[in-house]
């Protein structure tokens, strides 16, 4: 794609808890307005006339809600700031919400939501479960797909209630990557100061500044999962569970550790083609799916919020074996806070780092850090000041916060034939034992 | 200005305020008591916090909390209780006399009522006390001055069914977060200590769960 000119990418980031309490809880009133985005505003009548603005500039653009944060992204010719700022600013503060855009957006969350149910890939529902799980009935453990039953309640006057609250100044960020900062600085004075939000300046419904509360608990879906394949090929019976415990915020101190942490067990699908940076010798495919074949999936994620955190690991197996399953994964987080080799924190530090300067070389993923930095501390660390404060851990730091990590309460999502499961008392007792061995139970018929 | 509630006049203040709460609720059975203690770590009021060991089975492993456990029927009452707790788990022997009321029961997840009993401890250094490893992996003291501070002060919406149920505190930037129902009776203790100082947080209609 031969443009002239420089590409860049901006847009506006919100602090938007959009999954704190708001009515009947969850994000889904970020859904349907990252929907029809860009749906009609009062400038542009219609979402076309905004696609074909910004063709005039070559430029792109995408709404993408996660649990903390919204985001209203173009990426376009530099010559048309003074255009994309405009048509931002009027897409965040003036959308009109008709009634038929609503309705379009309520299909496509409805869509979502089958869609969710009927995908073989368990990952975002696994997601959601954890964070259940770990989070009872609180901030980030609301859901984040909008229940069925609630769909039909969203309306124009509900979306309005939640942008006047949730979308002020002191929760919004504009950044901009390629461009020049008293151009971009200008532009937002223009659009963006003194105007008056469709939805009217009264008074914020009480905005919730919950203090996420990291619980513990299970969180069990029995499922028949022996046919979830959409085409002819068949796909394996699995179970899945994830086992998670807290972590820190990206905010504190030990976050990096947790990060490297993150990096050394690594992991991912045992069908995996490899490769140098794939994480070959990390340790849930050294210690776990190297050695025990009959596990499908190992992996390690770690999710990171304003106030809390969340390390988990993903795995999946036959029904028959889940109970070895959660076993190895107890032993392998118990190991975390073991002796950490020299070379393999080395190793995952260099991963990390270079992962880091990978994706930040994109537009898109610097305008991304940018706005998320500056929304959640008001300053934005360097890549640089970054990868020297990864070079920075060292294996104490990981056993540390690996070792507190293990004191508190795990969180266990379980997807599929949960017969084999064990108790959660028992994973429990698991992570608490030196080795991480499930306690014995005997049982007379196998 | 925090007033001085470790001074004579405080402590009767305090013991008038809970006299008709302790005569009604002492004796009545409850599932669980734990201690208060409102200590003085270096001439400055605190209140005394465990971390219950991550050894322990059950619910509460790992999690921050008062000292104190479920009653025993060789207790006399919940007082009984709240002290003996605190002398197995923490190794602080507190005398009765030393004991200033019953504040109000909270309950937790499964209704169980947990009576917290306040008593002013006197002059103490959390680091000469040697706590039972089994039970107790951690003790602190978090002075009144840092509690009342409001960055220092959050709450949590807890939803359920899709509907908003209740509100629980928090108090942050301690050694340890303190939540749950640990949370809820310090801010009981917060309110009866400094009355007009200390905004409770937004009161639920029910009951306050754990």
């Amino acid at each position: 794609m031969g443009l002239e000119g420089e590409l860049e990418a901006f847009g506006t980031r919100f602090g938007a808890p959009a999954y704190r309490q708001f009515s009947s809880g969850g994000a889904y009133p970020s859904v349907p307005l990252s929907s029809p985005l860009p749906g009609s505003t009062d400038r542009f009548g219609s979402k076309d006339e905004i696609l074909l603005t910004l063709e005039k500039h070559g430029g792109i653009c995408d709404c993408q809600t996660s649990r903390d944060t919204t985001m209203y992204a173009v990426s376009a010719d530099s010559k048309g700031l003074d255009t994309v700022v405009g048509l931002l600013a009027d897409v965040v503060l003036h959308p009109r919400l008709t009634d038929e855009e609503i309705e379009l957006a309520r299909m496509a969350v409805r869509f979502e939501l089958e869609d969710l149910s009927m995908r073989p890939d368990p990952e975002p529902l696994l997601t959601e479960m954890i964070h259940e799980a770990a989070y009872r009935e609180n901030t980030v453990g609301l859901h984040r797909f909008c229940p069925t039953e609630n769909i039909a309640k969203i309306d124009r006057s509900v979306l309005h209630s939640y942008l006047r609250s949730y979308y002020t100044p002191d929760r919004m960020v504009l950044a901009g990557v390629g461009v020049e900062h008293e151009r971009l600085v200008e532009c937002a004075r223009k659009y963006l100061l003194g105007t008056r939000p469709a939805w009217g300046s009264g008074a914020a419904v009480h905005v919730d500044g919950s203090v996420a509360q990291y619980t513990g608990g299970i969180v069990k879906l029995e499922r028949d999962m022996s046919s979830v394949s959409l085409g002819p090929t068949p796909f394996p019976e699995l179970t899945h569970i994830m086992i998670g415990l807290e972590s820190c915020s990206f905010l504190e101190g030990d976050f990096l550790p947790f990060a490297v942490l993150n990096m050394m067990m690594g992991g991912g699908g045992s069908f995996s083609a490899g490769g140098p940076g794939k994480g070959m010798f990390t340790r849930l495919y050294l210690n776990v799916l190297n050695r025990h074949h009959w596990m499908y999936n190992a992996t390690s994620y770690h999710h990171s919020y304003e106030d809390t955190g969340l390390l988990c690991i993903h795995a999946s197996a036959d029904p028959r074996q889940v109970r070895e399953m959660v076993e190895i994964i107890t032993r392998e987080f118990v190991l975390m806070a073991g002796t950490v080799d020299v070379v393999e924190l080395e190793r995952a530090k260099t991963q990390l780092t270079s992962m880091l300067m990978m994706n930040l070389e994109a537009r898109p993923v610097i305008f991304e850090d940018v706005g998320r930095q500056v929304l959640a501390t008001r300053s934005r660390k360097l890549p640089h000041e970054l990868c020297a404060l990864i070079r920075d851990v060292k294996p104490e730091d990981v056993k540390r916060v690996a070792s507190a990590m293990l004191r508190r309460k795990p969180a266990v999502a379980a997807l599929g034939d949960l017969s084999d499961l064990p108790a959660y008392e028992h994973v429990q007792a698991a992570l608490a034992n030196k080795d991480g061995r499930l306690p014995r139970t005997y049982r007379l018929f196998r | 200005m925090l007033p001085d509630c470790l001074s004579a006049e405080g402590e009767r203040r305090c013991r008038r305020l809970l006299a008709g709460a302790t005569a009604r609720l002492r004796a009545r059975p409850a599932a669980a008591a734990v201690l208060v203690p409102l200590c003085s770590v270096r001439g400055v009021p605190a209140l005394l916090y465990t971390l219950r060991s991550s050894r322990l089975a059950g619910r509460h492993k790992g999690d921050v909390s008062f000292p104190g456990g479920k009653c025993d029927p060789a207790d006399r009452d919940v007082v009984h209780t709240a002290l003996r707790e605190t002398r197995e788990e923490v190794g602080l022997v507190v005398p009765e006399e030393h004991v200033w009321g019953v504040l109000r029961p909270v309950h937790d997840q499964q209704k169980a009522t947990v009576v917290p009993v306040l008593a002013g401890v006197g002059p103490l250094d959390p680091q000469s006390l040697r706590p039972n490893p089994d039970e107790v992996d951690e003790v602190f003291a978090l002075p009144l001055a840092h509690l009342l501070q409001e960055q220092n002060q959050g709450y949590t919406h807890f939803c359920h069914g899709g509907h908003f149920r209740y509100t629980l505190p928090v108090f942050l930037h301690g050694p340890h977060r303190i939540w749950g129902l640990t949370a809820v009776i310090t801010e009981f203790t917060l309110q009866l200590l400094a009355p007009g100082i200390y905004q409770p947080c937004l009161a639920s209609p029910e009951l306050p769960r754990g």
